[in-house]
């Protein structure tokens, strides 16, 4: 009896137990959803709208690229800030360089570390080395706190779209920020028109 | 002192649980694997994968110790230095200020940052195992069987539930951050 009585308390805790599991699982579904579909931009550093700070870095290859400068009729830049030791840097790299090639960005890649981990991560992902700049100053000028990272600039030299990006739907967001001519995915949620009518 | 076998018994199981869902974790994330040790940076880059390796090893020991009872003790004392262990490394890079870093859970999909209350939550489960260093061969009775599995899947549920309960005080810090 007391057999039974045991196997019955203990399968009555274990199902409470799981039913807490449960409920703990489903809010953490419910902030997932919540989640915004677009690049959190942190509010520091050069604000959207404003001229991007000119510097000049030295790319992996050797050369000069000049960032924030004027270039009429130029396509539009996106900095994408990664680092070697940044695991989602590494599996966003293809979805940024197939992004860029089919906006037509002009994609230029903003490392901080190593410049030999560097190269290895261009060549291992096929980017040549004229788009990649081992440059931390261009991070400091952006104030660049959390990677990966993206920075769209126009033709004029002006950031018209810049965040925290995880995937390939967050890098989207830049471009339809600027078509939109939205500063961040903020100010999307807040100009939404509420449904709670 | 002897350990009440009911008690052994429910130890025995929530250990085989928690690491048989750690190395099964590691093996399908093992593509992020040495990535994770590095960004603990409390080894030169070149070891981070042999030591990573050598964690699912000693894990999967664990498991196998404590499943057949083969050397329980032994697993045990194991199974809390690795605990024990994780605890230091989360703990050295929390003090350095690195709470950005993925823990190397894996047990969901998602990444979790370091906190505090991870490393409290390792220590707990240390404790709760701590018990098996002393067990006994002694044979169990139906009941001790009976209250010893229903104890360590109990306790396996709710340590699961606590780890989801730590992750969503960040996600809601976060909602709260941006509603705000």
């Amino acid at each position: 009896m007391l057999l039974v009585s045991q196997v019955m308390l203990w399968v009555a805790v274990i199902a409470l137990a799981v039913a807490v599991l449960a409920l703990a699982r489903q809010v953490g579904v419910l902030h997932e959803r919540i989640a915004p579909v677009g690049a959190l931009a942190l509010g520091r550093g050069p604000q959207t709208g404003e001229s991007a700070p000119r510097l000049t870095v030295r790319t992996l290859a050797g050369g000069t690229v000049e960032i924030g400068a004027p270039v009429p009729e130029a396509p539009l830049r996106l900095l994408f800030f990664v680092s070697p030791t940044c695991p989602i840097c590494k599996s966003l790299l293809p979805t940024a360089k197939a992004f860029a090639q089919s906006e037509r960005l002009d994609l230029l890649l903003i490392g901080d570390g190593d410049a030999d981990q560097q190269r290895q991560m261009a060549e291992r992902h096929a980017i040549a080395l004229e788009r990649f700049a081992n440059a931390p100053e261009v991070g400091r000028a952006f104030q660049v706190a959390k990677l990966p990272y993206a920075v769209l600039i126009s033709a004029a030299g002006v950031i018209v779209a810049q965040g925290l990006v995880n995937s390939r739907e967050h890098l989207e967001s830049l471009v339809t920020a600027y078509e939109l001519g939205l500063r961040s995915v903020q100010e999307y949620l807040a100009k939404r028109p509420s449904h709670s009518a | 002192m002897t350990v009440d076998p009911a008690i052994a018994l429910a130890g025995r199981l929530l250990g085989v649980l928690v690491f048989a869902a750690a190395v099964g974790g590691k093996i399908k994330h093992r593509h992020e694997l040495a990535g994770v040790v590095a960004n603990y940076r409390l080894l030169p880059e070149r070891l981070a994968a042999p030591a990573a390796w050598m964690i699912v090893g000693l894990e999967s020991l664990v498991v196998l110790s404590l499943a057949t009872g083969l050397w329980p003790a032994a697993g045990a004392a194991l199974a809390v230095t690795l605990l024990a262990g994780f605890a230091l490394a989360m703990g050295v890079n929390l003090a350095r200020g690195r709470r950005e870093i993925d823990c190397g859970c894996f047990q969901s999909g998602l990444r979790r940052r370091l906190s505090a209350a991870l490393v409290a939550r390792n220590l707990l489960l240390a404790i709760l195992l701590l018990p098996l260093l002393a067990a006994g061969a002694g044979g169990a009775s139906a009941l001790q069987w009976v209250d010893g599995l229903g104890a360590g899947l109990a306790a396996y549920a709710l340590y699961l539930a606590l780890g989801e309960i730590i992750s969503l005080r960040h996600s809601s810090a976060e909602l709260r951050r941006r509603f705000a």
